[in-house]
């Protein structure tokens, strides 16, 4: 076919296919309006944003890299990156492995209606919001709340458990296990249910005990699902919870509960300093791509499996 | 058919039902604490509250719970937003799944690329904000509407699945003389309706949760406010300022008890009913 004859059709299919580009077009707008401007207004971080003049009217800052060097001369930053980072590896060592170790326990679990059951209930804060979850945090744990009553119970003291910078990080911990831990698991029981019995029967006439058929059966035939959410887990470590924490910290725990999204918050809607504010939050975004870009790879050739 | 041989119970699977039951214990006793507390009495509140059953039971605090237009306000405006964004998000993600699937459609590849892309990168919180101050929907009732009801991730499980329909159906219609809309409409949603559900169900419980979009974007109209700022506001914040609509009658902690159960209580009700939906919602998404 001549090219031009090959244009005209190419032209034809486009036209034809107007209604589907219709179809599509409300939904691109909404994403174009509220996910790709913002994108373009990250410029910000390379301006000196006056308000008068609105993001794309206003001057670009002098020199164009002033902001980052205002934000790594902030102390405050350095502190929330800091946060940020001891939070997400406490959370990896904890709080990753735990809806993992559920669903081998749900695994092993021969009675029914007591499975059923019991992850039903567990399953549940999940899908609490944080608000509900922090309300309740903070009533059961008031001076004479609930845990505290049971601690002077046992002979123990009053704790200061949300208020003090010592167990504020292990308080988030638990919480984020209580409320993740049942709803987390169900992705690797569905990973658990992929393995093939064979392997199963096999290890049992070798006479493996339980514990020797969960480490050696059933922990590698879910090792692309680890994998898999190993790499979101890591792509998301600036990430730090902001739901959760905005709702529990309080001045006295900034020290070790002020992360990059809340210092964000704080710097960028409530103090206006918005040329900075977006500086972080660019740069925050450039690690994060980085991580998981990097995660994947790592994830390809130790287990085989990424994202894409 | 044979009946499965009943395995016995080893003293092993004893232990591992004992720390299930600590768990599920972990979870029903706080609780258990909150709907206490929302029935208690006053003076039993105020001197101690730890009680797992109700003290001097009273339904005062939930009286003026129901007395409070502003919560039932929220509740109105939590209950709109939801629906709304719900069936947005529904008929945005069926269009745009269903373009996306066609066999042959020029720039495909670019259209799928620019709703992925979405997935992975993000303007961040303060260009988002000025963005949306500056197409001046700041203190109105679309932007808790608008911004988030577009999700790639669910455009994608969208797509995947209309894959999965078998090319004699679409030909069959398209034979009958159906054009793309009559076989959205009459072929495609119909067999669609197991992941439209749980689509529904991942938006309904993420909209009705949603405190972040009122909270930054709804400064002077506080009337918008879904019910998870108000109860934000009563039960975790207890911001003076902000409460003066409300009338605590005798107990304060009490009544912020019953303001949770309230903003709990559907998504408890509508729950057991849920299970499947979500789970199979993860199976959707890990087949990706």
């Amino acid at each position: 076919m001549k090219r031009s004859e090959k244009a005209v059709k190419y032209l034809h299919s486009v036209l034809a296919s107007y209604k589907l580009y219709l179809l599509f077009l409300p939904g691109a707008l909404i994403l174009i309006l509220f996910n790709y401007v913002p994108m373009f207004g990250s410029v910000l971080a390379f301006k000196d944003f006056i308000p008068k003049y609105g993001i794309f009217r206003s001057p670009w800052i002098e020199p164009f890299f002033k902001n980052f060097n205002n934000l790594f001369k902030d102390e405050y930053f350095w502190r929330a990156t800091k946060n940020t980072l001891v939070i997400s590896g406490l959370r990896m060592i904890f709080v990753f492995p735990a809806p993992i170790v559920l669903a081998l326990l749900f695994n092993e679990l021969k009675l029914k209606w007591f499975k059923r059951s019991s992850q039903t209930i567990l399953y549940f804060p999940h899908f609490l919001s944080w608000i509900i979850v922090a309300g309740i945090v903070k009533q059961l744990f008031l001076e004479d709340g609930l845990v505290n009553s049971w601690i002077i119970l046992l002979g123990g003291k009053g704790v200061d458990f949300l208020t003090s910078s010592n167990s504020f990080l292990v308080m988030l911990i638990i919480i984020e296990i209580w409320k993740g831990v049942g709803f987390g698991s169900i992705i690797y029981l569905a990973a658990i249910a992929g393995i093939d019995i064979v392997q199963y029967e096999a290890a049992k006439l070798d006479g493996a005990r339980r514990l020797r058929v969960m480490w050696h059966i059933t922990l590698p035939g879910i090792r692309s699902a680890i994998s898999i959410q190993l790499i979101l887990s890591l792509s998301g470590i600036l990430n730090g919870g902001f739901d959760q924490i905005f709702n529990l910290y309080s001045i006295p725990v900034y020290d070790v509960a002020d992360i990059i999204d809340t210092y964000v918050y704080r710097i960028g809607i409530s103090e206006g300093r918005v040329s900075l504010a977006t500086a972080l939050g660019l740069f925050k975004s450039v690690i994060a791509l980085i991580l998981v870009l990097v995660a994947n790879k790592l994830s390809k050739k130790i287990g085989g499996v990424g994202l894409w | 058919m044979v009946k499965k041989k009943l395995n016995r119970l080893k003293p092993a699977d004893y232990v591992i039902m004992l720390v299930i039951v600590i768990l599920v214990a972990l979870i029903v006793i706080p609780f258990m604490n909150i709907l206490a507390i929302s029935f208690s009495g006053n003076a039993a509140v105020l001197h101690n509250k730890n009680m797992l059953f109700p003290k001097d039971f009273t339904g005062k605090a939930y009286l003026a719970l129901f007395r409070s237009l502003g919560v039932w306000r929220g509740f109105g405006i939590s209950v709109f937003i939801t629906l709304a964004t719900t069936a947005l998000h529904l008929v945005i993600t069926l269009a745009m799944g269903y373009v996306l699937s066609r066999r042959i459609l020029p720039f495909k590849k670019a259209l799928t690329i620019f709703t992925l892309l979405t997935m992975i990168f993000s303007g961040g919180l303060v260009p988002t904000y000025k963005v949306i101050s500056q197409y001046g929907l700041l203190d109105t009732l679309s932007v808790l509407i608008f911004p988030g009801c577009v999700s790639a991730y669910s455009v994608l499980l969208m797509k995947n699945f209309i894959l999965e329909i078998p090319d004699s159906v679409e030909e069959a219609a398209t034979l009958d003389g159906a054009n793309h809309i009559r076989m959205l409409v009459n072929v495609i949603a119909p067999m669609s309706v197991p992941v439209l559900c749980t689509l529904a169900v991942f938006c309904s419980v993420g909209k009705w949760n949603d405190w972040t979009s009122a909270f930054m974007y709804i400064n002077e109209r506080t009337e918008l406010y879904p019910l998870q700022n108000i109860v934000r506001d009563i039960a975790v914040q207890f911001d003076s300022a902000s409460l003066k609509d409300f009338d605590f009658s005798d107990s304060t902690y009490a009544f912020q008890m019953a303001t949770i159960v309230f903003v709990s209580l559907p998504i408890a009700l509508v729950y057991p009913f849920l299970q499947k939906y979500f789970e199979k919602g993860i199976y959707l998404g890990s087949e990706k």
